[in-house]
């Protein structure tokens, strides 16, 4: 599987040497000493995930993950090599925009898990979407009768129409080009719209969310923009749906 | 006080305001919204409450920090309130790691509002 690429960035040399060893068995790799030698690499070379020491001379870790991410909307997983082990600094660094942390001292096998996780999901996905698209359902009943049991059908009729409101904005956000748009409010949106979406049973449309923002976490723009693509026809399905088979009884 | 029990709900989305809403006044409970984690740090202040629903993706401060400073609070009953975190889990937690964030249960996005009302039953119970 050396057909993925892993970009280590640490200033020390034998932590380095230490990753390399554990992940040039499996993949293969490319090492920088700091923050901006790796913002240069980023520009000319492609890679499947970034680690990312954070305290480091010249640029330090989180300056440039988030350069990276400036530069590269749709970059890599990038995960943060820190010593700060406690659950309230993963918070931050979670929140600065890394996707995940690796804490040293390292762990190889725990390590080479969690590599092998954010490296694995895309697999995953690319063989498994055969079977994801077997569902053409619109609206799940199930769930729709469920909803139906607390809310009046007024009150349902009024939070469907509010669905609709926001469906309207995020076909906007799709026909927006994406060289205008930022991506982390988008990506907050779609997040926002994929519950929304999956709690009124809306599944065309949440399970085309669910995939966007998975392929997004893959770091792969060309699939993200063609899955927006496809959310779109969900959307319009949704919505003809809505109109031609939901009656209200009020 | 009342029998009538209160829960404070975080969460940016108006439209799993307005079910939850609905939800729990079918079971008279009483709620209230914040649409962020600081503006729920900002009613916990002024009222009681019983129970609080959290999302975690949140703008401003999310339900991981906020969880963070409700159960830092020196108020002896408010830094104690179950905290039920209701989230699409980005970050794949673990319910392990949901406990270590100060969550007592976790509900999965896309809701199910019958898991909803279960848990908040059991725990007010």
């Amino acid at each position: 599987m050396k057909s993925k690429r892993v970009l280590i960035v640490d200033d020390h040399d034998a932590n380095r040497k230490l990753f390399e060893t554990l992940i040039g068995h499996l993949y293969s790799h490319e090492s920088a000493k700091n923050g901006l030698e790796a913002v240069e690499l980023v520009k000319n070379e492609t890679f499947d995930l970034i680690l990312m020491d954070i305290q480091m001379p010249v640029m330090d870790g989180i300056t440039a993950m988030k350069k990276i991410r400036q530069e590269n909307p749709t970059i890599c997983p990038i995960l943060a090599v820190t010593a700060f082990a406690k659950e309230t600094d993963r918070g931050s660094f979670l929140a600065a925009g890394f996707d995940d942390i690796v804490t040293k001292p390292i762990q190889p096998r725990e390590f080479l898990k969690l590599i092998q996780d954010h490296l694995g999901v895309i697999e995953d996905s690319s063989t498994s979407k055969g079977s994801q698209e077997t569902e053409p359902v619109i609206l799940d009943r199930k769930i729709f009768d469920q909803l139906l049991k607390y809310n009046s059908s007024q009150a349902i009729r009024k939070i469907f129409d509010e669905f609709l409101v926001e469906c309207s904005q995020i076909e906007i956000w799709i026909e927006t080009p994406p060289s205008k748009i930022d991506r982390t409010d988008l990506l907050k949106i779609l997040h926002t719209f994929k519950g929304n979406s999956g709690t009124l049973g809306a599944m065309g449309i949440f399970h085309s969310a669910k995939r966007a923002e998975e392929v997004n976490r893959n770091g792969k723009p060309a699939e993200f923009d063609e899955e927006m693509k496809k959310m779109k026809n969900e959307i319009r399905q949704f919505r003809d749906f809505f109109n031609r088979e939901l009656t209200f009884d009020s | 006080m009342s029998d009538t029990k209160k829960i404070l709900v975080g969460e940016d989305s108006s439209i799993i305001i307005n079910l939850t809403k609905n939800v729990l006044a079918f079971e008279n409970y009483q709620m209230k919204a914040a649409r962020n984690g600081k503006q729920l740090l900002e009613f916990l202040e002024r009222e009681d409450f019983d129970l609080i629903l959290m999302d975690i993706s949140m703008p401003v401060m999310d339900g991981v920090e906020c969880t963070r400073q409700i159960r830092a609070l020196e108020d002896p009953i408010k830094s104690k309130l179950p905290i039920i975190a209701i989230s699409g889990n980005i970050h794949n937690y673990t319910p392990e790691e949901f406990r270590r964030l100060g969550f007592d249960d976790f509900i999965q996005k896309p809701l199910d509002y019958d898991k909803v009302l279960a848990t908040v039953k059991k725990i007010l119970s």
